[in-house]
């Protein structure tokens, strides 16, 4: 049960109330702390709602976006007109319903860390970096992967996109039983195609393991590779190698021998579908 | 801490503790149109409101999150007594069904209609993709944005047009509002739950751990200890009452096998004691207090454990008593069989080219009302009152009086509003224990399912396995049908013969044949308890029976549409195997009065552009069509009853009274509409009220798809009484005779000399000190024939083979319901059920693990179709045929449309794919493991 709820006024406040209050956590949208099947139950929560982070700002290099943007306003983001916002606004919106999106923010989903999360695989792909504060007066750059893969406590500020080149395209697959659940398995693929040869390839996928992970053996088999006329042979490949890339588990939603064939369809879908805008021929 | 915020244009400041939920703090300062569907797991959407603007749902914020906020909940919408454009809108579409949701889908329009005016299509799903509603299919909610939008905009006048029938009729076959439709649209205190006054008490209930199992020892003294705990109610001191929770008409075909708390534990979830306290808190930790030492017994999980050798036994000679013989044999754990048939089937076999022999399957499938299983129990003076969410009041007041040892008399059943129904509402799943505690103890009592509860506790489809076999010949006949289905009733046996023999009588009599036989056997297992859903069994047998003659028609090469309707039944048709498939009784023959399969099928036919094959630009993803045809009754004839009463009010105009229970399916206008018919009024100027065992005549309640023909049909007959009262009383006043007369609108009889009186003019006449009294008319109803309701469904879906998703592309329901009393209301039923049995096909089911505990007793892991999951092109069309047995030629609508959506799916996705999936839900893994299996045979 909660027992406090603070409010800080600035950023270092709330760390420093983290600090001073452990057995609390912060809150942002609360679509995930204050639901009833929430996994946490703290204490109490120091509130975010006074400390701004709602801007999305441009720069020739990056766009950064306030960890308390909420994911209905990334359903909107218009500028600029690069295919991978398209891809932002697209993993957003398949998040949840617009009740949750209107609430939820790109700071908390990333927190909240999802094995099937609908954002990070896309984060992934786009090597997104995170701005964050980890005890007072301090302040980080980490990537999104190292995040995850850590205690996801410190308080994230902002979320840094590096705007890719117009040459990188992605591609979103993912399969929910109906519009408002939680993806079973989502496949990000994200390539770098100049004269359908892929310079980069990132592959990410949700719902395989405890978070989303980097497929790195999927991008090294598609790195350097020319693509026109082999995706047939290539999607083989990718089929092939990604029973030991991914470690599902048997649960009600679905069993592991599924999962593993729903990734390899998705990631087939996705990785066709990604370099079918690329122009690369079939 | 002090909260200050705007709500609804007005600054509130107010005390709440740092984890109140917004919604708690809501209700708690009176704005009840915040509801709870989901206890707060945030997905069902029915806590929505407005913040700063934005729809959210109110179970996810903590009160404090509200500092400073603007709100706006749906009470905003209403200007004192007047509805704005917005709710009018709901009203005048047709999407207000229990209203439920509604407040929520309110508050979603006014945000939605604020940032786009003029919304599209897909604006509006994405608007809506928070709210989970089981009553509507969603569809009429574009109608009724279209139509807010337009006025809103400047064209005052506009509606959408609905069909319309009867051209003789001023009311019936028109649309019109529904007659409750503007309390739930002002969100008016109208739900059992906005009842509770405080010092009630809360009753929780603590449930077996075990699937089975029995109570060594019981100790509640801990819990009878902690302050502010009134009452505990354990097998100790439970009265020693056999009953069934099952609402049917007495004698019921359904065995006595339980007493409100039972030393056996027999499923996870089974009542081990009861806690009445001054607070959930408190009843919650006092459940913990109680120490109970459970002697663990094997326990059975399936129909094939269950009829093993050796399996345990769940219940026993002592502890079970029936009505009459229902087939049973609870040494074998056989709770219910029937057998019988027509003709010869085996001669029928010899005469046939192919033999086709299948298994199909279905699952337990939960009701999921919004609003989960809730009453309130009080006393008033010596009488117990029940505030219930009811289908069957009736019922309910025998059966706490039996369980109570009471007369009928001193128990005052009122039914609220009901938040969805579907057939768990049909059984006594939660009253009587209420009921019981307030008779001890004298006070208030207030009890509400859980989500998960209402998952594991409610009600469920009942798990089939039927096995069908059909005979046919090459050239299309079929010379034989045999269907032996099983299925497990659970813990307890409520519905458990009926919902097994309906699966039968709504199957078999579609297909004309001289040689059918049936069996049916169910069992008891250790599984959550099945009963009543909308459909009644009918969905596994329409199933069951589609499918094999889908696949009959493949084996002798015959196209499938040509098959059906070369067997399909016909007006004036015999159906005899209706002799043979009572309930628990024999049953009554009868011919088919009208039916609309032919063109239902043309329909179709021409609108899913049957005979073209459509291919998908990508290779992986395949596109097929099926279809089915589907029957459903009116009522039971010979079980069933109901009755109404018609008063003239002081100035000529007239209230109805009904024991029927509206489940928001729109029973009230039915019978407002009927009567206001036969009087020549206006029926906005008519009141009804209903469910109310002190106030209005018995009706057995809302199941078997009675509605509209019994309780409708005791109104018309009322109706045709007071007409016969008006004439006399008007005579009177003309010092005429009564031949000739005419009642005229707007509520006048006219003789044939043209002179006139005016029904104000009866009623002071006849309510006067020198009157002959107020004009009162009854009538009641109960038939051996009732309109038989058909139907064909059409489903065009894409299988993607890589995944083994179905998506249902193109969903078309033609049903004939004779004359629709009311046209938008009953699209909107058949959009209801088809949408719920299209999620029942693809999606719903209930998982358990190895001990027998449900996996997803939440709206999280059991998922159930939203907005988005509509097909794209979803439409319900109403044929009209000429019927003469139920008012003004009416059938029944809504328990039907759950019958087409499996079989049709199932049949497209073979057309598509050439794999025959037997057992729904047809989810992907599934459809993907038999599609590889498929590819390596």
């Amino acid at each position: 049960m909660i027992e406090t709820f603070i409010t800080p006024a600035s950023i270092d406040e709330a760390v420093r109330a983290s600090f001073e209050n452990t057995g609390a956590a912060y809150l942002s949208g609360g679509t995930e702390l204050n639901s009833r099947a929430a996994k946490i139950k703290p204490a109490g929560v120091i509130s975010l709602s006074s400390l701004g982070l709602r801007d999305i700002n441009y720069s020739g290099e990056t766009i950064t976006i306030g960890a308390m943007v909420t994911l209905e306003d990334l359903c909107h983001v218009g500028h600029p007109r690069h295919p991978f916002m398209l891809a932002l606004r697209t993993a957003a919106s398949n998040i949840g319903n617009r009740n949750i999106r209107n609430m939820a923010t790109i700071g908390g989903n990333i927190c909240a860390c999802k094995s099937c999360s609908d954002m990070l695989p896309l984060l992934l792909a786009l090597d997104a970096r995170l701005q964050i504060h980890p005890s007072p007066g301090v302040e980080e750059t980490v990537t999104v992967e190292d995040y995850i893969a850590g205690p996801k406590t410190a308080l994230i500020t902002d979320v840094v996109l590096p705007v890719p080149p117009k040459s990188f395209f992605v591609a979103i697959r993912r399969y929910t039983r109906t519009a408002n659940d939680l993806a079973l398995v989502n496949v990000t693929v994200g390539l770098d195609v100049r004269d359908g040869e892929c310079n980069r390839a990132r592959v990410s996928i949700g719902g395989v393991a405890v978070r989303p992970v980097r497929i790195f053996e999927a991008e090294a088999a598609l790195a350097g590779q020319q693509l026109d006329g082999r995706l047939s042979e290539l999607s083989l490949r990718l089929e092939s190698l990604l029973p030991g890339a991914i470690e599902p588990i048997t649960d009600h939603r679905g069993s592991a021998e599924y999962k593993i064939r729903l990734s390899k369809g998705l990631l087939i879908e996705a990785f066709i579908a990604t370099a079918g805008k690329g122009g690369v021929a079939r | 801490m002090i909260i200050n915020c705007r709500i609804n244009g007005k600054q509130a400041s107010f005390e709440a503790k740092s984890g109140e939920r917004a919604l708690d703090l809501l209700r708690r300062i009176g704005f009840l149109s915040v509801k709870n569907g989901c206890d707060c797991e945030g997905t069902c959407g029915t806590c929505a409101i407005l913040l700063n603007g934005r729809t959210v749902n109110s179970c996810l914020l903590l009160a404090p999150q509200l500092e400073g906020a603007n709100i706006e909940t749906s009470e905003s919408l209403s200007r004192g007594r007047e509805m704005n454009q917005i709710q009018e809108a709901f009203l005048d579409s047709g999407i207000v069904q229990c209203g439920y949701c509604t407040p929520a889908m309110l508050v979603a329009v006014k945000e939605l209609l604020v940032k786009k005016p003029h919304p599209t299509q897909d604006d509006v799903m994405e608007a809506f993709s928070g709210i989970i509603c089981r009553c509507t299919g969603y569809k009429q909610i574009f109608d009724a944005v279209e139509i807010a939008s337009r006025r809103l905009s400047g064209d005052i006048e506009y509606n959408k047009t609905h069909p319309e029938f009867r051209d003789d009729l001023r009311t019936v076959g028109k649309a019109s509002r529904k007659v409750d439709g503007p309390k739930m649209v002002k969100s008016d205190p109208c739900f059992v739950e906005d009842m509770v006054k405080p010092g009630s008490l809360y009753l929780k209930v603590l449930r077996s751990p075990h699937a089975h199992a029995r109570i060594r020892k019981i100790d509640a003294s801990g819990a009878l200890k902690l302050d502010g705990v009134e009452f505990v109610l354990t097998h100790e001191n439970s009265p020693d009452i056999l009953y069934n929770a099952a609402g049917q008409g007495f004698p019921e075909p359904s065995p006595y096998d339980r007493r409100i708390v039972n030393r056996k534990m027999r499923f996870v979830g089974d009542r081990v004691a009861a806690v009445a306290a001054v607070s959930i808190e408190i009843a919650e930790k006092a459940l913990a207090l109680i120490e109970v030492d459970y002697d663990i017994l094997p326990a059975v999980f399936s129909i094939e454990e269950a009829e093993a050798a050796g399996a345990s036994q769940i219940h026993d000679e002592d502890n079970v008593e029936y009505c009459f013989p229902i087939g049973q044999n609870l040494k074998r754990n056989l709770a219910a069989s029937a057998t019988g048939g027509i003709g010869d089937v085996e001669k029928g076999f010899v005469e046939a080219d192919v033999v086709v022999t299948r298994t199909y399957r279905t699952p337990h499938i939960q009701c999921t009302p919004l609003e989960p299983h809730v009453v309130y129990t009080y006393m008033d003076g010596d009488r117990l009152v029940i505030r219930a969410s009811t289908q069957v009041p009736w019922h309910l007041r025998r059966i706490v009086a039996k369980v109570l040892e009471i007369p009928e008399t001193r128990i005052h059943v009122i039914k609220e509003r009901v938040g969805g129904g579907f057939g768990a509402k049909q059984d006594i799943v939660l009253e009587e224990l209420a009921a019981y505690v307030t008779w001890k103890t004298g006070r208030p009592v207030y009890f509400r399912f859980t989500r998960e509860e209402e998952f594991v506790c409610s009600r469920t489809r009942h798990p089939t396995c039927t096995t069908v076999t059909v005979g046919a010949r090459r050239d299309g006949s079929i010379t034989a049908v045999k269907m032996h289905l099983k299925a497990d009733t659970g813990a307890y046996g409520p519905h458990c013969l009926t919902v097994p023999m309906n699966a039968c009588s709504k199957s078999l009599p579609l297909i004309r044949c001289a040689n059918m036989h049936f069996a049916v056997d169910v069992f008891y297992t250790n599984n959550v308890i099945a009963g009543a859903y909308q459909g009644y069994g009918a969905p596994a047998g329409s199933f069951a029976v589609q499918m094999a003659l889908a696949e009959t028609a493949a084996e002798i090469g015959m196209d499938h549409m040509a098959f059906i309707r070369k067997n399909h039944v016909r007006t004036g048709d015999r159906l005899d195997i209706l002799k043979v498939l009572g309930e628990g009784q024999e049953g009554i023959p009868q011919k088919v009065s009208s039916s609309g399969l032919s063109e239902c099928i043309d329909r179709g036919q021409v609108s899913m552009n049957w005979y073209s094959r459509e291919e998908s630009a990508t290779p992986h993803i395949r596109i097929g069509k099926g279809f089915a045809i589907v029957q459903q009754g009116s009522g039971l004839p010979g079980l069933d009853a109901a009755n109404a009463i018609i008063k003239q009010t002081g100035d000529g105009l007239f209230v109805v009274l009904v024991g029927g229970a509206d489940l928001g399916t729109g029973l009230d206008t039915v019978c407002v509409k009927v009567a206001a018919e036969i009087l020549h009024v206006d029926p906005a100027l008519l009141t009804i009220t209903s469910g109310d065992t002190d106030t209005t005549p018995f009706d057995v309640g809302a199941y078997a798809s009675s509605g509209t023909t019994f309780t409708g049909g005791a109104t018309y007959n009322a109706a045709m009484r007071m007409k016969e009262l008006l004439f006399e009383a008007a005579a009177a006043a003309l010092g005429t005779g009564t031949d000739g007369l005419v009642l005229e609108y707007p509520g006048q009889v006219k003789a044939p000399d043209g002179k006139k009186v005016s029904y104000d003019k009866i009623a002071r006449n006849t309510q006067s000190g020198k009157g002959t009294g107020q004009l009162i008319a009854t009538g009641s109803f109960t038939c051996e024939e009732a309109p038989i309701p058909y139907g064909a469904h059409f489903a065009k879906v894409e299988v993607n083979t890589l995944t083994g998703k179905v998506r249902i592309l193109s969903f078309h329901a033609y049903q004939d319901c004779g004359t629709p009393i009311n046209p938008d209301l009953a699209l909107g039923q058949i959009y209801g059920g088809v949408l719920k049995s299209i999620g029942h096909s693809l999606t719903e089911k209930l998982d358990f693990d190895s001990k027998g505990r449900c996996l997803n007793p939440n709206f999280i892991d059991y998922k159930v179709p939203t907005i988005k999951d509509l097909p794209a092109d979803f439409k319900a069309e109403l044929v009209f045929v000429d019927d003469h047995l139920g008012p003004f030629g009416a059938k029944s609508i809504s328990e039907i449309a759950t019958n087409g959506a499996a079989p049709a799916i199932s049949t497209a996705i073979y057309d598509a794919t050439g794999i025959w999936m037997r057992d729904y839900p047809f989810t992907a893994e599934k459809v993907l493991k038999t599609l590889v299996e498929a590819k390596e045979n």
